[in-house]
């Protein structure tokens, strides 16, 4: 799945993160984490046509994405690619009273509903060999719901566990500074991290790095990530990079 | 408030029983071996829980009208019991139309897609198909 999708992946990963990893792609606003989800997961299914993803956002309109995707050339086959609004499907949902907030009540509700889309209660996966999910973000996700954070993260680790045992690899969107440790990380597969580069000599570069992939040979170096005709592209090591830990 | 060793949070608070009913919980308490507190706590529960089913009793009546309950069967094809009944609820309300109260005159073909746009935001049922789905209900009634 990862190996032979952005070109140039397969210089980062030498070996293929196991099916039913839970993999986190974190950074900074504007780095791509959306539109790189997007193109390995296109990639993959244009290579396996009886195969489904579900993509979950909650900080864009399936419209928007399909026209982001477009915009960098990423093509989906859209029998295959399910882009579901989880923040509007809340709203529907929500009465109309001003002063009602949405608790762990609706969180267990909404994570039941992305379930049984996901066919993670069934024997069997009823939605027809659902391979992949991606969550964009989980920043924004956790703001539908006012509730207890260590319950919302014992509820999430249970939820990855469920996707883990049915082989849905899945893709969890994070904002924020790669830098900064949170509980979350602790419970994913992987990590990978996509960031901007700005040195004083040279224009910004956007870099990708794998920071961690369970049952993985990767690289830890970060690479530069370009944006070229032909979609997203993995190049070469991005050499003399600051404040970065492998 | 205090939080307890399982995190639990508490608060402390002062009430006035009559003392009939305050002697009859204290025996419980003693013949139960527990504390009046537990006693109290759960009378409290179950007095509350009996509310919520009230209460969701209520504001689901409307399933004794046959229409409501089949339409709301088959959305239980692409969402959970739950969220079909949240769902139905809340576009009937916001439509100003009372759900105990709905015929296949009042459910239109907008009302239709309106049900099918929530359904189709996280089943990956396809708009057309969910409307067909609801659009047989409502023929068959």
């Amino acid at each position: 799945m990862f190996r032979d999708s952005l070109k140039g992946l397969d210089r980062i990963f030498r070996t293929e993160p196991p099916e039913g990893s839970v993999v986190m792609v974190v950074g900074k606003p504007g780095t791509l984490k959306s539109s790189i989800t997007h193109a390995i997961i296109s990639s993959y299914l244009w290579k396996h046509g009886d195969e489904k993803a579900m993509y979950i956002t909650i900080e864009e309109s399936e419209e928007s994405h399909r026209r982001n995707m477009a915009s960098i050339g990423i093509a989906v086959p859209n029998n295959q690619y399910f882009i579901k609004d989880i923040a509007s499907f809340e709203q529907e949902i929500l009465p109309e009273k001003e002063d009602f907030v949405p608790d762990e009540s609706y969180f267990r509700l909404i994570i039941k509903e992305i379930s049984r889309s996901l066919g993670l209660y069934s024997s069997t996966n009823v939605e027809g060999q659902m391979k992949i999910m991606a969550l964009d973000s989980l920043n924004s996700f956790k703001n539908l719901f006012v509730m207890d954070e260590r319950m919302m993260r014992y509820r999430m680790q249970d939820f990855f566990q469920r996707l883990r045992n049915k082989k849905i690899t899945s893709f969890i969107i994070v904002e924020g500074d790669p830098e900064e440790l949170i509980p979350e990380y602790f419970m994913v597969d992987g990590i990978i991290e996509v960031g901007i580069e700005r040195s004083s000599s040279q224009l910004p570069r956007r870099y990708l790095m794998v920071r961690k992939m369970r049952g993985t040979a990767h690289n830890m170096a970060p690479y530069m990530l370009e944006i070229t005709e032909d979609g997203i592209e993995i190049t070469e090591p991005l050499i003399g990079l600051k404040n970065i830990k492998g | 408030m205090g939080v307890t060793l399982t995190g639990i949070k508490k608060r402390r608070t002062t009430i006035e029983l009559e003392e009939s009913l305050y002697k009859r919980a204290k025996a419980l308490a003693v013949e139960k071996d527990v504390t009046l507190k537990e006693i109290i706590s759960e009378a409290l529960e179950e007095k509350l829980m009996r509310e919520e089913e009230k209460k969701d009793a209520e504001n689901n009546d409307f399933m004794d009208n046959t229409l409501a309950l089949k339409i709301i069967k088959e959305m239980e094809r692409f969402l959970s019991r739950e969220a079909a009944i949240l769902l139905f609820r809340n576009k009937c309300e916001k439509r100003g139309i009372n759900p105990k109260k709905i015929t296949e005159h009042i459910i239109t073909k907008d009302c239709l897609e309106s049900l099918c746009n929530g359904i189709t935001y996280i089943s990956s049922v396809s708009k057309k198909e969910c409307i067909e789905a609801l659009k047989k209900v409502k023929e068959r009634a």
